[in-house]
């Protein structure tokens, strides 16, 4: 722990400053039965959604004394300021494509690290992840806002400097050649960024607490997301717990939904009775069709999807298999 | 009906052109008549007791929604061997199912998780809506040839909704507490010993049982727990209108239609007779209607039971229990849920 407070501390050159949260005061069991009635909040519909709490960057109109902060929106009018903190969809811009939206959701997004290294990728781009643990969304909020402190930090200071962000997502998947030894390492090391300037700031990131396939249209809009990242879910191995799985004919109904047309659902897993069994629910679903490997190689997120996740680190220490497969949301055919 | 069923009936249909009548039962029995003999084209049991049925607008496929969130499509033509097939699926209890009048219907679910959801058919895959703003489960949904686009809710938050079907938008809301908080008032809502006791402290309740569509009338017709009287909606430029509101003796269990008549069942009470009531319009009203009453108590065979079992209110199994769950349950335990 002592280790990680100076190396916090020395890129401030403060005694107090953004923290990043351990890993191991915020564990909690992997498996959870969605079916409960878990206090939870959600909004009665899209609209009702206050998306500031999240991200305070995108969705608070301008101000004077804030210049630096440039929300997507257009939020010009005085009327903008007297409306309250919301999502686009309560603003008076009735032109959609100019107001900010969630565009990407991680489902069960664990301790964030797809989220931490998807951010600077697409600095733009508004993601979300969602877990319906405690723990880890308390965990992974407070990493967030420490990532963003470090930022905002930096953009104080002189000159500070940029990341290069491939290069750095290059020798992040190289150093899994080499895994760290002790557990003490897995629990200090964070692929965010400390002492140097990423793309978004990391404005763009946020978790919260949700149970997906209860709550995902009170969330977001028919259309609404480009992409879906399923990544190492919890594999429910009994037969009568199938439905509890994140992938199945009934929740692919919903994931269709909230992706638009051209919309890409990634999924990954170490466990190949799940990888099987979800390509099959995929293949059989008539408003998904599956990318090629050869398409897959040009999107950026891949890497990210492969090796960024505390998760897919751990099957590679442990010299696990992973299985990655990808689909397009695609028109009806019985529409056609 | 002579029958083989066990068990408590559940829920109810006749087929859009009345050919086929379906009832399913409480112990998974899920039976398909055709009415004019009353022979029996299926009988089958359901994986998962069955909440409520409806009919797909040509008669080919009974839809039903179970207590697990799914609803399966089963073919009725007689003698038919395959198993249900799975139209769709909420993670909720599913208490309601039915369809839109389109030339490409629509089929309507209801679920516990406040939302109704609006699916292409027979491609119920494709989710068109959802229909999104009630604060409670959503006991029951209606449409009617008079309002194409739309359809109108119930739900456990004392309201009705009206909804424009291709959109999901909320058009109407109706308070139910506006109209029949009289009720309470003067001590005519009528709530049994069983009557789930509501720790929010609002004790007034409206839950709403069913509603239906009149097409005879252009209007919605709708029946809540608790209080006797019926709601009559008429549909004027595409909303629901100030209603009519007819008593009734006793609180209701269900309401149906027939043609113009509305026919009612009441909760049964110790020492009274009455098990049903039917009303048809006389001008702009309502009234009893004597001679159809009359009809039906003759024709319907009741057994003499020395106790009349309590209701359930729809409270019981609507709210969300988790304030009584003990910290720390709430994440973790394998449970499927109880009925």
């Amino acid at each position: 722990m002592a280790a990680a407070e100076d190396s916090a501390n020395t890129a401030q050159g403060l005694q107090l400053g953004p923290r990043l949260p351990q890993k191991r005061y915020f564990r909690q069991r992997a498996h959870v039965n969605i079916f409960n009635d878990v206090p939870l909040d959600y909004p009665i519909s899209p609209s009702e959604e206050d998306w500031s709490n999240l991200y305070p960057a995108y969705f608070r109109p301008l101000t004077a004394t804030e210049p630096s902060k440039r929300p997507l929106s257009p939020s010009s009018s005085a009327a903008a300021d007297t409306l309250p903190k919301r999502g686009p969809a309560a603003s008076t811009a009735s032109d959609d494509s100019l107001s900010a939206q969630v565009e990407f959701a991680d489902i069960g997004c664990g301790y964030g690290g797809l989220l931490v290294a998807l951010a600077p990728l697409y600095p733009n781009t508004l993601m979300v992840g969602m877990e319906i643990r405690t723990k880890l969304v308390d965990y992974l909020q407070q990493r967030i806002e420490a990532l963003r402190g470090f930022q905002h930090d930096l953009l104080k200071t002189p000159s500070p400097e940029w990341v290069d962000v491939r290069s750095k997502l290059s020798q992040e998947i190289a150093a899994l050649d080499h895994p760290a030894p002790s557990t003490q390492d897995e629990d200090l090391h964070d692929n965010g960024e400390t002492a140097r300037l990423v793309p978004g700031h990391y404005d763009n990131i946020a978790a919260m607490r949700i149970n997906c396939q209860k709550y995902l249209p009170n969330f977001f809009k028919k259309g609404q997301l480009s992409k879906i990242f399923i990544l190492f879910a919890d594999p429910h191995f009994k037969r009568r717990k199938h439905k509890a799985r994140i992938i199945s004919s009934t929740m692919l109904a919903e994931y269709a939904y909230v992706l638009r047309p051209g919309g890409i659902v990634y999924m990954i897993t170490d466990v190949k009775d799940l990888y099987d069994w979800s390509v099959s629910h995929l293949d059989a679903f008539p408003l998904f069709e599956r990318i090629d490997d050869e398409t897959l190689k040009s999107d950026p997120a891949i890497p990210c999807v492969v090796n960024s996740t505390e998760e897919g680190k751990k099957v590679a220490r442990n010299k696990g298999s992973k299985y990655l497969a990808c689909y397009r949301r695609i028109e009806d055919p019985a529409d056609i | 009906i002579e029958g083989s069923n066990k068990g408590n009936i559940r829920a109810a249909a006749f087929s859009r052109d009345g050919a086929l009548f379906a009832i399913c039962t409480i112990d998974k029995g899920l039976y398909i008549y055709e009415t004019e003999h009353w022979t029996t084209v299926r009988s089958l049991l359901t994986e998962k007791r069955t909440n409520a049925l409806a009919f797909d607008p040509q008669g080919e496929f009974l839809a039903t929604a179970d207590k697990f969130g799914d609803a399966y499509k089963v073919s009725t033509s007689p003698g038919a061997q395959e198993k249900p097939q799975l139209l769709l699926g909420h993670v909720s209890i599913l208490c309601a199912i039915d369809f839109s009048f389109h030339e490409r219907p629509f089929v309507l679910t209801c679920d516990r998780d406040e939302k109704l959801r609006v699916s292409k058919y027979p491609n119920a895959y494709n989710i068109q809506s959802f229909g999104l703003g009630h604060t409670e489960f959503v006991t029951t949904v209606a449409t009617g040839r008079f309002a194409l686009a739309s359809a109108v809710t119930g739900s456990g938050d004392g309201t009705l909704r009206l909804w424009d079907l291709a959109s999901g938008a909320l058009v109407q809301t109706v308070e139910l507490s506006e109209h029949l908080a009289q009720y309470y008032a003067s001590g005519r809502a009528i709530c049994s010993e069983n009557t789930y006791v509501d720790r929010t402290a609002a004790n007034e309740r409206y839950g709403v049982l069913r509603v239906r569509a009149v097409d005879a009338l252009e209007a919605f017709v709708a029946v809540v727990e608790r209080i006797p009287a019926v709601l009559v909606f008429p549909v004027r430029q595409g909303k629901l209108d100030k209603p009519q509101i007819i008593d009734i003796a006793q609180p209701p269990t269900d309401i149906a239609v027939m043609g113009d008549r509305l026919i009612v069942s009441y909760t049964p009470v110790a020492g009274k007779d009455d098990l049903v009531v039917a009303l048809k319009p006389s001008g702009e009203q309502y009234v009893l209607d004597d001679e159809l009453t009359a009809a039906m108590a003759s024709s319907i065979a009741t057994k003499d039971a020395e106790t009349v079992p309590a209701l359930q209110s729809i409270f019981v199994w609507g709210n969300k229990m988790y304030l009584d769950r003990p910290k720390g349950e709430g994440e973790g335990e394998d449970n499927d849920g109880e009925d």
